[in-house]
């Protein structure tokens, strides 16, 4: 031995046991730092690259400058780089011929396309999907949008040259531009007419792919994009900026500041949707790319930044306590343990500080084992799920690739080296504060704790019985370590509450809210209907299990004083203002139909009254929807019914079409507390009255329907039902749908692997938590192994010694759970609350976690006793009597 | 009445050639209401022998019986109930239980026999002990003489027919060990108990009925022991 300081090489080969714990434990702390680590950055890596091609790769976009303000903002000192975009108009491809018109009197009159500029900068920040081909290098050539090329009266190939009159849409009954509105190229005038205003020639040097949110995408307006050299900046011509700053800090601040240089104050300012959103960019001037943004934490909605970082932060944090817990725990023990070799250590003259040193050189040397192999594993680990993920292309994963970050590595690695640190710090004071007497009075033998106080409980005894009260007694020899042990426990029971709620909290967010069908067709063109043809042909599809049309409207309804809900009607007095009769007259009121079919299936649904299409028809009859869920200001969920109406009660509706005709009576049949395609109770302060189509057109004075939902059959190929859809919007582009299984499907897998992810963290900080436990018991059975054999020797049957250890373990588990479920469930509250800022969902009781915490919590700390329990029950009473006398 | 006999009764650790011997064939009697001391030599067998008596360890061979019956013959829990109704171990070390006060230390093996207790008889067993005052006190607030009564309390509390004492008094002062044998006397006397201690104090060992020697592990009967 060269130096005192060997000595704690000695210590740790001497308790070899106890030294591979604790370098497990930090092991296990680093490979799960190294983990969330790891797939935090990949999934960040994930989310960048998809943002950047769903999104773009810019910061902000300044929407109509002016073209002599465009050089200003490409030279402004905050401005890394900009991208400069401009319209060079529409250009017809395809013209509605009249036999065309006279079969469907509402046909789009013209496709076209909506060509635009973008110069390099542009291109390389929204870089445009290509199918094939390559982007536009000079003026002359274009790409455009592969299925366009169907309208084409000859389909360009790659290479060819096609020239395009381009022009602006007009308004025939009034002269003026047609106005972009909020639908904008969805939208088209039966009357429009397009007048040209110049000709070009284009050599087409690429395809550009459908978007791939492509449900909603106009397919009456396609999208050709040329090349721009900036050399010709018209000053008349408004463009479109998008912009990089060289720092995001402030970009707002920045960003307005940069527009008040140009003298364009005040504007609109909003979040950028989808690259595919065309139409919308023009009513907003300045738009954030808030996706992107806030990937880098700087999204200019602060609340989102900080729910973000909050719950990372959280997440680390309970990481390094739970180790903390555990390794603070294992150094206590082996300290307490040594109690009399630090006093002799002390009675020939070493110094407090140099017994603070061996200790802390102890976790320093189990830290340079553990550490290292942590990050390993956690990155193997990584390794292993991410093949996996790759086998099972989960959900929004697939697209995921490892990435392996250095800082992520070395920060992992610190903040295990700190955990260490900060559980050896206490212990490493305590061995120094041993005075050199102890080394006198406990010579070679470890020190049972002293005890001088004791709380008695009689519910114990008279529960378990003596033993009962013996294991209850024994648990507070110690508090400190009882409370440290049962902590990294209640750690687990926490963390297993709040991420079983994060999980259940991502399936509801993910799933998708309101209506649940598989596809939903609807029309948006000038007659408004959908055709009964349509309906028809769809219905009897094999692959569709329903079909509904669906009618909607939004009725006024005279609501009586007294079948307002007066519970309701204190947190919405403003709803009820409008004195009409003998009530309040309301707007928020919807008449709907799911046809006959949907009348059927809405009969589950029902909670009072009857179904009776027949009955319905004579006498106007109507379904009520009252129930609604709201938060109040104060953030308190409520389930309420607005109203109180019964079946019989009479309610006087009318349209808001004053043309139409006025109030009609109906009177409801039944009542629902859920629509008859939703799981949830309605979050909008709705009043549903759902009837038959005749009702329907009794009130409205209409028939018409613009929407049809399906139920697909979730066992026979869809494909028959997605090929109809698509070909409608061919045909007549006021037809959209949306497709919901895919969406539904991939919500599924995304909860899927979060729950994977999840529990994989949770099994190990319960791992940790249980090594933790069985190291503390057993510690505490051993140090009384002379205890356990007086009272054998006066008596005590194997059985009761057994039933005391095993009770240890019980109160262990009891102790934890109680405080565990009460913190974890006001816990998984706060952060619910934390993360309203970022997303809206409900807070749902967890007694299916508390439920399983409790029996988890008990199991394993009975299993973390019975080891050292048979072990003790082994030793010989007159071997351990023996030692001691 | 012959009330304890050991038949041939060894015992030995290890095995082999590291083989030791700690008993061999050890033959005694002890009559009810009897006081023998055992004496002998650190490493003799002392208290291998009171382990055996008292049912805490298991022989290599032979027998001990107790009131007709063979203990070792009995499973582990038939033995553990024997234990703490037939006899009454006192310690050297006292090995009372920290988490338990005066009082419940002394009813423990009454507790552990699920018997709500004669109270009189606790409160009368504490008075003689003069541990009245002390009867909410944790071992760790008593003294040495005061822990070593309640540990002679405990043995006394279910009224066993032998106490095995395994040097009582080896860690008080003379005013205290002249206290503890005063009171062990007494008790046995007075309830007609059989008292077998292990001691190094010759002046124990004179008060006692018969002195057993052990010397490496072979018991000299009482005509072999050398006069003191």
């Amino acid at each position: 031995m060269k130096s005192y300081t060997d000595l704690t090489g000695k210590y740790l080969k001497g308790q070899k046991k106890r030294s591979l714990l604790t370098i497990f434990g930090i092991i296990l702390s680093v490979t799960l730092l190294t983990s969330i680590g790891t797939i935090g950055m990949s999934y960040w890596d994930k989310s960048v690259r998809q943002t950047l091609r769903d999104f773009g790769d810019y910061h902000v976009s300044l929407n109509g400058i002016s073209g002599e303000a465009v050089p200003k903002v490409k030279n402004n000192a905050t401005v890394k780089s900009a991208g400069v975009i401009s319209r060079e108009g529409y250009a017809v491809i395809k013209e509605a011929n009249e036999k065309e018109k006279k079969e469907d009197p509402f046909a789009a009159p013209y496709r076209y396309l909506n060509v635009k500029e973008y110069d390099a900068s542009a291109m390389n920040m929204l870089h445009p999907q290509l199918d094939s081909g390559r982007y536009p290098e000079n003026p002359n050539e274009i790409i455009i949008l592969s299925s366009s090329l169907s309208y084409f009266s000859k389909q360009p190939k790659l290479g060819e040259t096609i020239t395009l009159n381009l022009g602006i849409r007009k308004v025939a009954s009034t002269g003026e531009d047609k106005k972009i509105n909020g639908l904008g190229d969805f939208g088209w005038d039966l009357d429009e007419t397009f007048q040209a205003q110049s000709q070009k020639e284009y050599t087409v040097v690429g395809f550009m792919k459908p978007s791939s949110t492509g449900s909603w995408s106009s397919r009456y307006i396609f999208p050709a994009i040329t090349f721009n050299d900036n050399k010709s900046i018209d000053n008349n011509k408004n463009y479109f900026i998008y912009v990089k700053m060289k720092s995001l800090n402030d970009i707002k601040k920045k960003t307005e500041d940069l527009m008040s240089s140009l003298q364009l104050s005040n504007v609109e300012q909003g979040s950028a949707m989808q690259l595919d959103r065309e139409s919308y960019i023009e009513n907003v001037r300045i738009e954030y790319n808030n996706e992107l943004l806030k990937l880098y934490g700087k999204s200019t909605y602060e609340g989102v930044n900080n729910s973000l970082t909050l719950a990372f932060t959280a997440v680390i944090t309970i990481i390094m306590i739970c180790t903390i817990a555990m390794i603070y725990n294992i150094f206590h023990i082996s300290v307490l343990e040594r109690i009399s070799q630090f006093g002799m250590l002390r009675c020939i003259g070493a110094t407090p500080a140099q017994i603070r040193k061996i200790v802390l050189q102890e976790a320093a040397l189990l830290s340079l084992i553990g550490i290292p192999i942590g990050i390993l594993t956690g990155t193997l680990f990584m390794k292993v799920l991410f093949y996996n993920i790759s086998l099972l292309t989960l959900g929004f994963l697939n697209d995921i690739r490892m990435v392996i970050s250095a800082p992520v590595l070395i920060t992992a690695g610190l903040l295990g080296l700190l955990s260490v640190f900060l559980s050896a710090i206490g212990p490493a004071k305590q061995a120094a504060r041993v005075s050199p007497l102890e080394a006198l009075k406990n010579v070679g033998s470890t020190k049972v704790e002293k005890i001088t106080k004791i709380k008695k409980s009689l519910l114990v005894k008279t529960l378990f019985g003596i033993v009962g009260q013996f294991a209850s007694r024994n648990l507070q020899r110690n508090k400190k370590r009882f409370r440290i042990t049962a902590f990294s426990m209640i750690i687990s029971i926490i963390l297993f509450i709040v991420f079983s709620g994060l999980v259940g909290f991502i399936q509801q967010t993910t799933q998708i809210s309101g209506m649940q069908y598989s596809y939903s067709l609807s029309y948006n063109g000038p007659s408004g209907r959908i055709d009964d043809t349509v309906y028809k042909h769809i219905a009897k599809l094999n692959a569709v299990e329903q079909a509904y049309k669906f009618y909607n409207n939004q009725v006024m309804a005279i609501i009586p004083k007294d079948k307002i809900n007066p519970k309701y009607y204190e947190f919405n007095k403003n709803r009820y203002v409008v004195s009409e009769g003998e009530g309040y007259r309301t707007d928020n009121n919807y008449l709907t139909s799911y046809g006959d079919n949907g009348l059927d299936a809405l009969k589950s649904k029902l909670i009072t009254g009857k179904i009776d299409k027949e009955k319905m028809n004579q006498e106007n009859g109507v379904i009520v929807q009252q129930k609604i869920t709201m938060t109040t200001e104060e953030g308190k969920q409520l389930i309420l019914d607005q109203t109180r109406f019964k079946v019989g009660d009479h309610i006087k509706i009318r349209t808001f079409d004053r043309g139409q005709k006025g109030y009609q009576t109906v009177t409801v049949v039944g009542i629902v507390d859920q629509d008859l395609l939703s799981k949830e109770y309605n979050s909008s302060h709705v009043v549903s009255f759902i009837t038959t189509p005749k009702v329907y057109s009794n009130i409205m004075g209409s028939d018409i329907y613009s929407r049809i939902f399906i139920l697909a059959k979730p066992e026979i190929s869809n494909h028959m039902i997605t090929d109809y859809l698509k070909s409608l919007p061919e045909k007549d582009a006021g037809f959209n749908y949306t497709d919901k299984v895919e969406e539904l499907a991939q919500a599924k897998n995304d909860a899927k692997t979060f729950s994977i992810f999840f529990y994989g963290f949770i099994g190990v900080i319960v791992l940790i938590a249980f090594l933790n436990i069985i190291n503390t018991v057993s510690t505490n059975l051993i140090l009384r192994t002379n205890e356990f054999a007086t009272l054998k020797a006066i008596g005590m049957t194997r059985k009761e010694v057994r039933k005391m250890i095993i009770l240890e373990g019980v109160f262990y588990g009891l102790f934890s759970a109680v405080i565990g479920i009460i913190l974890g469930t006001a816990l998984d509250y706060g952060i619910h609350l934390l993360f309203t800022g970022a997303l809206d969902a409900d807070w749902v009781f967890p007694w299916y976690s508390i439920g399983i915490a409790f029996a988890g919590s008990m199991i394993t700390t009975i299993l973390a006793t019975i080891g050292p329990m048979y072990r003790l029950n082994k030793v010989s009473i007159a071997d351990a009597l023996r030692s001691v006398n | 009445m012959e009330i304890l006999k050991t038949v041939n009764l060894c015992k030995n650790y290890g095995s082999a050639e590291a083989k030791v011997e700690a008993l061999k064939n050890v033959n005694f009697s002890v009559q009810q209401g009897e006081f023998v001391a055992i004496v002998g030599a650190s490493g003799s067998g002392k208290s291998t022998l009171m382990h055996l008596l008292g049912g805490v360890d298991r022989p290599s061979s032979g027998q001990v019986i107790i009131d007709g019956i063979d203990i070792y013959a009995r499973s582990e829990e038939e033995l553990a109930v024997f234990r703490r109704r037939k006899i009454g171990f006192i310690f050297q070390s006292y090995n009372l239980i920290p988490v338990l006060s005066t009082e419940e230390n002394i009813k423990l093996p009454m507790l552990l026999e699920n018997k709500r207790g004669d109270d009189k008889y606790v409160l009368e067993l504490m008075g003689l002990l003069g541990l009245t005052e002390r009867r909410q006190h944790l071992p760790s607030e008593l003294s040495g003489g005061q822990q070593q009564r309640t540990a002679i309390g405990r043995a006394l509390i279910n009224k066993p027919s032998i106490i095995l004492a395994d040097e009582p008094t080896g860690n008080l002062d003379s005013k205290n060990r002249k206290e503890i044998m005063d009171l062990l006397t007494f008790s046995v006397k007075k309830y007609n108990q059989t008292l077998i201690m292990i001691t190094h104090d010759m002046n124990i060992a004179k008060v006692a009925d018969r002195v057993v020697r052990i010397e490496d592990g072979v018991l000299l009967q009482p005509n072999e022991v050398s006069p003191f």
